[in-house]
């Protein structure tokens, strides 16, 4: 049974590996963080276990970098996290962008087929009736058998990609219209981790010492005004950001609380990745992130 | 149509000279300081004629410029936007122009994915020498985004005209 | 003579007549499923009605607005002029109100105009809503639990009009003086309610009243705990998986923070904030006092439930459960607060 293998192993960690803490979920799906073995006990993986824990992970391993006092570098305790295929392809992702360091993790990974939508009387979600990445392809142990995975597919972005502008216009604009721009979309995803985002006027790095001119001239690339050109610039602002990135792990889509469809966002920018650059994000250690490498041969498209 | 008439018709966003008040284009064009902003100062000595309906904001290579920069152009009204640098394998900083040629082709097919036209975002590779071509691109991009109209939708349209 | 019958078929005639006095809102599906208020007529149509749910976007945004421009400026010569915006004087009305959104309009009252200063833009579309409330008679959902917050499942508060559901039709009762005339107004429409219509009013309001069928509660002990846990390091282990998104403080129906910017186009412009986001409480000498999401999710239940109860009387929480459907990550303010240590 998963659940024994990933309390077992967890416990089996926490001790060898002096673990801070083991993050995985409870059995009701929500997001738990557990200390000891007692709470390890409360670990468990079924259907609800929707969370990707990743942004979690980075959280506690980056609170713990820095100097100490003395000017030496803090010594990080290592962290175990419980991911889903797609969770692990993000984490993938941050190794490979060496935002987290491989020895500070413990990856107990979880072959999944797939979780619930709360919001649909426990249908599987959209993006996990066809999924090609069930199985981690990072850990340290696997907590059960392997799965069969899907092929990817991309009817839902080709039907928009056949519309004509208009229609696409009429499309999006009903879409960003009930955008709310609560953020939650940027905040549960797991590649989206800096500390000041250009696309949230209130989310500028602040430290007690900036003063209050330094504040007032902080250029504001997106105003506070809910309307559908600011939503749009938000969402269509963010996607560059995401390039080669994105792993597609359907979480914006999930927690987005006007349910807009925001995966046609993402697949659209994995598939122009995959047919532009033949790209394919975490699709394997050590892969150089993509916007951050350069090509002579690069074709030259639509530029004069 | 001469120079000045054409001058006076864009600011106003119609002309005023012909029979038919003709749409006029803002766009807004990044050039590079080394290669194009020197390439459209060539076409600028060599009295070649090319539409005014560019404003050009000169960075000092075209990796600098950001998909933030091109979209708020767009969302604070420009009708277009031209990037322009110098040919791949001349950038003066050695390979600004190549990441941006990356960050960018994939903003245009966004762009248009959302159903903004992509014609509004053009780009170039424009070199020190090549005025003529300078000429050639924004005449170019210019006649695109007059094709398209004005950028109605992607534009916070319930603020006062700036212009003044 | 106050009491109406609003037969079920006959809605839409009704909405069409109160149409002619000013801009109806009802709860509707859209697109993605949510149920909203719509402008009857511009973006709904009467037969899209849904008056057997609880809308999942309170009525909060035609009171109080997510964007909206206060006024306009122009400098010009080192002179200012500034232009107001013209007040909304539109006759509004919300057919279709839960109890509890109703409560939390009374409770934005008496944050916009019941202190030392009103809010003038605010006060000006407040007095042109007329509130149509559709009574409950126990939870609309599981999230639900306005006994625990002072409300019930039939409180009138708020509400102009209220009215109860008899199966095939509607009972409609005059609440207000606003509420008695435009039944009057609306007569036509209406018929008189016989003595069984009224048995079923009663057992309504009295099944309302017993408070039977809510899983989710909060104590008045649980909440008397609160003075004592501010330091405690439970707030920690709870929003532990709170992402700060924001979503709870949008949808509730009384959070009423914003943020006011001055933006591109020489407007100044008023949108909500939200205390859920990490720099709501960064001053202008950059210290914030609020960087952790414990702090600021514990201020939240606090403000709900403890500080509010010092400062108007009454919790701001209306018990709609709206932050418990909504929560990314499964936070739950029933079983935070009632198992505060």
């Amino acid at each position: 049974m998963s659940d024994e293998t990933i309390r077992a192993e967890a416990k089996k960690a926490l001790r060898d590996r002096g673990l801070k803490c083991v993050i995985g979920w409870s059995a009701d799906g929500t997001p738990f963080f557990a200390e000891t073995e007692e709470d390890i006990e409360k670990l468990s993986f079924n259907q609800l276990c929707a969370n990707n824990l990743v942004p979690y992970l980075t959280k506690e391993i980056r609170s713990q970098r820095g100097k100490t006092r003395d000017g030496k570098e803090k010594i990080v305790v290592p962290v175990g996290i419980v991911v889903k295929g797609c969770d692990s392809k993000a984490l993938l992702l941050l190794l490979n962008e060496n935002i987290l360091s491989r020895k500070e993790i413990f990856i107990i990974g979880i072959p999944c087929t797939g979780v619930a939508d709360r919001h649909a009387g426990g249908a599987l979600y959209k993006k996990c009736v066809k999924c090609a990445m069930r199985n981690p392809v990072v850990f340290d142990v696997l907590a059960s058998e392997k799965v069969q995975e899907d092929t990817r597919g991309y009817s839902e972005i080709e039907a928009i990609e056949k519309m004509t502008t208009e229609e696409r216009w009429k499309f999006w604009k009903e879409i960003f219209a009930d955008c709310i721009r609560c953020h939650a979309c940027k905040r549960s995803c797991p590649v989206c981790y800096c500390d000041e985002c250009m696309l949230d006027p209130t989310d500028i790095a602040i430290r007690p010492d900036t003063t209050a001119e330094e504040k007032a001239h902080r250029p504001r690339w997106v105003e506070r005004s809910v309307n559908v050109p600011e939503n749009l610039l938000y969402h269509l602002a963010r996607l560059p950001h995401l390039t080669g990135r994105c792993v597609d792990c359907g979480e914006c889509e999930r927690v987005c609380p006007q349910r807009l469809p925001l995966r046609l966002l993402t697949a659209k920018l994995e598939k122009d990745v995959k047919e532009i650059f033949n790209y394919e994000a975490a699709s394997e250690a050590g892969q150089k992130p993509l916007i951050a490498m350069s090509c002579l041969e690069d074709d030259n498209g639509f530029i004069m | 149509m001469s120079g000045n008439h054409a001058a006076e018709g864009a600011d106003a966003g119609l002309v005023s000279c012909e029979a038919e008040p003709r749409f006029e284009p803002k766009i807004v064009a990044f050039l590079c300081n080394w290669c194009s902003y020197a390439g459209a100062d060539l076409a600028g000595v060599s009295r070649l004629q090319y539409p005014p309906n560019i404003r050009i904001i000169r960075v000092m290579c075209s990796g600098r410029i950001s998909p933030m920069l091109v979209l708020r152009a767009l969302k604070d009204g420009a009708d277009g936007v031209l990037v322009s640098g110098c040919h791949p394998g001349d950038c003066h900083y050695l390979k600004g122009n190549l990441y941006t040629r990356r960050n960018l082709q994939l903003l245009r097919s966004m762009i248009d994915y959302f159903g903004i036209e992509g014609d509004r975002f053009q780009m170039s590779w424009v070199s020190a020498s090549e005025g003529g071509k300078f000429a050639d691109v924004v005449k170019t991009a210019v006649e695109k985004v007059r094709k398209l109209g004005p950028n109605m939708n992607f534009k916070v349209t319930d603020s006062q005209d700036r212009s003044e | 003579m106050n009491k109406y019958i609003l037969r079920k078929e006959k809605i839409a005639e009704a909405l069409k007549a109160l149409g002619n006095t000013g801009v109806v809102y009802i709860p509707v599906k859209n697109k993605r499923g949510l149920v909203e208020y719509k402008e009857l007529g511009k973006d709904a149509s009467a037969s899209d009605i849904r008056l057997d749910c609880k809308p999942d976007v309170p009525p909060k945004g035609i009171l109080f607005p997510q964007t909206e421009v206060l006024f306009t400026f122009k400098e010009m010569g080192g002179k200012i002029t500034v232009t107001p915006v013209k007040i909304e004087d539109q006759e509004k009305i919300i057919f279709g109100a839960k109890p509890c959104d109703a409560i939390a309009i009374t409770l934005l009252d008496k944050v916009f105009c019941g202190g030392k200063f009103t809010d003038s833009y605010y006060k000006a579309r407040r007095e042109k809503v007329t509130v149509f409330t559709i009574a409950c008679d126990g939870p609309a959902d599981s999230t639900c639990f306005c006994p625990s917050t002072g409300g019930s499942p039939a409180a009138t508060g708020g509400s102009d009009v209220m009215m109860y559901d008899m199966g095939d039709s509607y009972y409609a009762e005059g609440i207000t003086d606003k509420g008695r005339k435009i039944l009057e107004a609306l007569k036509g429409q209406l018929g008189k309610p016989n003595s069984a219509q009224e048995k079923r009013k009663e057992e309504i309001i009295e099944k309302a009243e017993s408070a039977e069928g809510f899983s989710r509660k909060i104590t008045e002990e649980s909440i008397g705990k609160l003075d004592s846990s501010f330091d405690s390091k439970y707030w920690d282990d709870i929003a532990r998986r709170c992402l700060s998104c924001g979503a709870c403080t949008y949808y509730c129906p009384t959070c009423h923070c914003f943020d006011i910017n001055d933006e591109p186009g020489n407007k100044r412009v008023r949108t909500w904030d939200s205390c859920q986001f990490s720099n709501f409480t960064m001053h202008t000498s950059s210290h914030n006092p609020r960087t952790a999401k414990a702090q600021r999710l514990r201020n939240r239940y606090y403000h709900k439930f403890k500080y509010s109860k010092e400062n108007i009387g009454r919790y701001l929480c209306v018990g709609c459960g709206r932050c418990i459907a909504l929560c990314p990550v499964g936070l739950d303010i029933t079983k935070a607060i009632s198992e505060v240590k």
